[in-house]
């Protein structure tokens, strides 16, 4: 069943005073089925953050259409928005955009809180949450007190509280070092094998290989694609990086 | 380097930064002026003078002193924490922690040198102005030098110390931090929040100390004698330190302890706002104390002097029963009949208006009982008796009406008889307590219409006279007599003028006539008087002094109060852009999301306001016994002028606040960092 449908979609920022247009989506049409793993890739200004911001319902298309389990997200009103997001939809940033003003455990519940759950259903979603992310002995710290590799962990367990239909990334192992990036695209990995549907933007050849499939943008349009199929992980690695040679060798003749 | 580098780059780091240095220097201006002007006016040359005044300006000296230091250590601290990033650049290019010492010092003295010397210019002048605005609505005459040197002086040293101390502060925290540090401080710099009970408690227990003192001593003073100024000063420091340490520690572990709290916390609303709150508490403790102290100034000040100026009318009249009082005693046998109509002949003739005129005579003298002399006694002559009180009575020679508990009274050989008592709050005493002033006199017992511990006696003129003989032979000298009772008996003249008519000009007639027609000057004639126009304008004079004093520092704290409002908006919204960026991501709605930031800022702004009202509460006792020194006694009125007050000051401070939040809104609302 397909989870995810985007159909044409076509974003154009205009400067305010309506001089100059760019027009950084220019039809955009795939799918994402339910419990796929999707890695989209493409250089700085090819349009990824724009279709990111857009499937995240932060930005309104210019036109086209965004498809959640068959519902238009352009039909839910503007005030509903923000509930839309919360309750269908899990973030992960690459600054991890936790505040510092909660501890890691509050950081994590604030979806639920703000969703008004019962503070013991918390604790119940909470606990083997954790566990599985491995930072359960840091939930009562600030953000400001564990390591980037912790931080973007709280993240995750964020995003996956109140068990979301489609987790967004956005360039989750940028800010990282090698040896967290790892752990993060394990536990990514495991997410993808309990059947989570993961959307990742990223610049990394690395992180896209543990995709089941990779989109490949360029001045907004969808350039090419590659399903991983029965390839080990090195060798899509392999065939990531092909792609990219050959995307990046296409744009200088176009 | 070259020589003058470190002078020009200084001039540059402000010149860059002027969008927060201009208020910074501004206030530091503001602060070292109205310190001066302070200062001066509890200088014995100053403006300021009765002594009491005098002492409770070098009282507010001293507060001003400390709450300007607390203040602009919090500024500058906000100023260095928006220029991290400045300053790690400088010690990534190379500078050393001695050049950036060096450079910290050559800022320091630039600072010193507008700011101080700003402000010592302005506040001389300002002083003098005030002074000059002062003489014209007094219509007085206002002395004094054009500089106070002593307190030019006490100015500099005070504020070179504080600008020294800031300037150490800087150098410490500049120089021990590395370059990283200095850059990523500005977003970073959040401390753990954590529960000092210790200083809550100590907050909570100097606070409390300070509000006992101040609701307890006026009921103690009526046993012991007290230096009420003192205590009312001790009184204040409790409460000033007991404010740092409560917003300090004492708000964060309270928060700290809702925490905890799970079915409270972790509801929408609660979420966000506690946990905002626990930071914001911490960062601004300082900042939001010495707002609370200085609102506290303001409405004490201006109440208390609103409340002098508007019990003025009251005073009048409670000291004047009559608008024109005319007294006059001699040893002499004299005429009083003839003396004093002809006197009223002669104001009448002059064209005044007299009415309700009351003559009476008063003496004071002890009950000898058993040899030895004990109670005082207050004589009142029948006819003034019915004058006064307009009842009638009719009273045998050697017969009394008095206050006084025996039956029959013995007057130093002379025996009286009661022919009937007294009520203690008879209209008479009321009268004549406030005509003599006796309750005003005697401190101890406070109430301005009383005869302060005495009895009142009734008796017929002549009575009066044959007991002033019998006391008189019986004593040897005047010595004995003046012993507390009076040597002669007074004779009273007091009247009314219709509106218009000049009180002290009509008095002075009156006693011109008495003085020229009496002829014999070596029995020990004595005058004296009192009017209510004299009286009203010799208050006048005070008062408005003092009202125009609390006006000035009011409008001087005030304005404190409401930069530092505006320094919190600012530092605030640069905060709340990124907070409020991420919220929404996550799922806040929008609106959701201003409100409630929104609700924890006016929440932040409004409880040194609600304090400053709790502390307003606790000192209304005390100040009201300390108005008592300037004969202020109506507690109907300074509960009016302090409710008056407070309801002025929430208004400005709201609209202070309204003016600010504006500020916030654009910051927040403008195109955010990148979270």
């Amino acid at each position: 069943m397909e989870l995810l449908e985007v159909e044409n979609l076509q974003k154009t920022y205009t400067s305010r005073f309506g001089g100059q247009s760019v027009q950084a989506l220019a039809g955009v049409s795939f799918t994402v089925e339910a419990g796929q793993y999707t890695a989209v890739m493409g250089e700085s200004g090819s349009g990824k953050t724009t279709l990111l911001n857009v499937l995240a319902s932060l930005d309104r298309p210019t036109a086209g259409t965004v498809r959640l389990e068959g519902r238009d997200m352009a039909t839910v009103p503007e005030a509903e928005l923000a509930a839309f997001r919360r309750d269908n939809l899990g973030f992960v940033f690459q600054e991890f955009n936790l505040l510092d003003t909660f501890t890691v455990r509050d950081n994590i519940c604030l979806p639920m809180v703000l969703a008004g759950r019962s503070h013991k259903e918390m604790g119940e979603r909470l606990l083997p949450l954790v566990r599985r992310l491995g930072i359960g002995d840091i939930l009562d710290k600030y953000p400001y007190e564990v390591s980037g590799g912790q931080k973007q962990h709280a993240a995750v367990a964020r995003a996956l509280i109140l068990s979301p239909k489609l987790v967004l990334a956005d360039e989750p192992t940028g800010a990282l070092d090698s040896k967290s990036s790892d752990e993060l695209l394990r536990i990514f990995d495991d997410l993808a094998t309990a059947g989570q549907t993961l959307l990742m933007v990223t610049h990394s050849v690395k992180a896209a290989s543990h995709a089941g499939r990779v989109l490949f943008i360029k001045d907004g349009v969808l350039f090419h694609q590659l399903c991983r199929g029965a390839d080990s992980q090195e060798r899509f690695y392999g065939r990531i990086s092909d792609a990219l040679t050959l995307l990046a060798g296409g744009g200088r003749d176009a | 380097m070259r020589k003058g580098f470190y002078p020009r780059l200084a001039w540059e780091c402000l010149r860059k930064n002027r969008r927060f240095y201009t208020p910074y220097l501004i206030t530091v201006m503001g602060a070292a002026a109205g310190f001066y002007m302070l200062a001066t006016a509890g200088d014995p040359d100053g403006f300021a003078d009765a002594g009491d005044v005098r002492l409770i300006m070098r009282m507010c000296t001293v507060v001003l002193g400390l709450v300007c230091a607390g203040f602009l250590l919090y500024t500058n601290g906000f100023l260095m924490r928006r220029r991290g990033r400045e300053f790690g650049l400088y010690a990534v290019l190379g500078m050393t922690r001695t050049n950036l010492t060096r450079l910290l010092l050559w800022e320091t003295a630039y600072t010193a040198l507008i700011g101080l010397g700003g402000g010592l210019l302005l506040g001389a002048l300002f002083d003098r102005l005030l002074l000059l605005l002062l003489a014209r609505l007094m219509g007085v005459q206002m002395g004094g030098p054009f500089l106070y040197g002593k307190c030019l002086l006490l100015t500099a040293a005070a504020f070179g110390a504080i600008l020294l101390l800031i300037f150490f502060v800087n150098a410490t925290r500049v120089g021990f931090m590395r370059p990283v540090d200095l850059m990523t401080r500005q977003s970073a710099g959040d401390k753990v929040p954590r529960a000092r009970w210790l200083i809550a408690m100590a907050g909570l227990a100097l606070l409390g100390a300070g509000y006992a003192i101040a609701i307890v001593t006026p009921a103690r003073m009526e046993s012991v004698e007290i230096d009420i100024i003192l205590i009312f000063f001790i009184a204040v420091l409790l409460v000033i330190f007991g404010t740092f340490a409560l917003f300090l520690a004492g708000s964060v572990t309270g928060l700290l302890l809702l925490r905890r709290w799970k079915g409270y916390y972790y509801k929408t609303r609660h979420f966000i706002a506690v946990s905002g709150l626990i930071h914001r508490m911490g960062r601004n403790a300082a900042g939001l104390a010495i707002i609370c102290v200085l609102s506290t100034a303001v409405l004490v000040m201006v109440s208390s002097t609103v409340s002098l100026y508007a019990g003025l009318e009251s005073h009048v009249r409670r000291s004047c029963p009559r608008e024109v009082m005319c007294e006059f005693s001699s040893e002499a046998e004299t005429n009083w009949d003839a003396l004093l109509e002809g006197a009223m002949a002669d104001v009448r003739a002059a064209g005044y208006h007299p009415e309700n005129l009351v003559r009476y005579r008063y003496w004071e003298c002890s009950w000898d009982k058993e040899g030895v002399s004990s109670g005082y006694f207050a004589f009142l002559d029948a006819a003034g008796y019915e004058a006064i009180t307009g009842r009638e009575i009719s009273l045998k020679p050697g017969q009394i009406l008095t206050t006084g508990q025996a039956d029959s009274l013995s007057f130093w050989g002379m025996e009286l008889d009661a022919a009937g008592r007294l009520e203690p709050d008879d209209p008479a005493a009321a009268y004549l307590g406030r005509s003599m002033g006796l309750g005003g006199i005697d401190q101890q017992y406070g109430k301005p219409d009383t005869l302060a511990g005495r009895d009142l006696a009734v008796a017929d003129g002549d009575t009066i006279e044959a007991l002033w003989r019998t006391v008189r032979g019986r004593c040897d000298t005047d010595q004995d007599l003046s012993y507390g009772y009076g040597t002669t008996i007074d004779h009273l003249i007091e009247f009314d003028l219709p509106a218009g008519e000049d009180t002290h000009a009509c008095r002075v007639l009156v006693e011109r006539y008495v003085v020229d027609h009496f002829y014999d000057m070596e029995t020990g004639f004595r005058s004296g008087g009192r009017d209510a126009g004299s009286l009203r304008a010799e208050l006048m004079e005070n008062y408005g002094s003092l009202l125009f004093l609390g006006l000035f520092l009011g409008a001087l704290f005030l304005g404190g109060a409401a930069l530092l409002i505006y320094y919190k908006q600012l530092s605030e919204g640069y905060e709340d852009r990124a907070r409020f960026a991420v919220l929404e991501k996550v799922g806040l709605d929008e609106r959701m999301a201003r409100r409630s930031i929104r609700s924890q800022v006016s929440l932040v702004c409004f409880l040194p306001l609600l304090t400053a009202f709790c502390h307003m509460a606790a000192a209304f006792p005390l100040v009201d016994q300390l108005l008592g020194i300037w004969g202020m006694y109506d507690t109907g009125v300074f509960a009016l002028c302090t409710l008056a007050s407070a309801a002025a000051f929430a208004a400005l401070y709201g609209a202070v606040y309204a003016l600010t939040a504006r500020t916030y809104g654009k910051i927040v609302q403008g195109p955010g960092p990148a979270a």
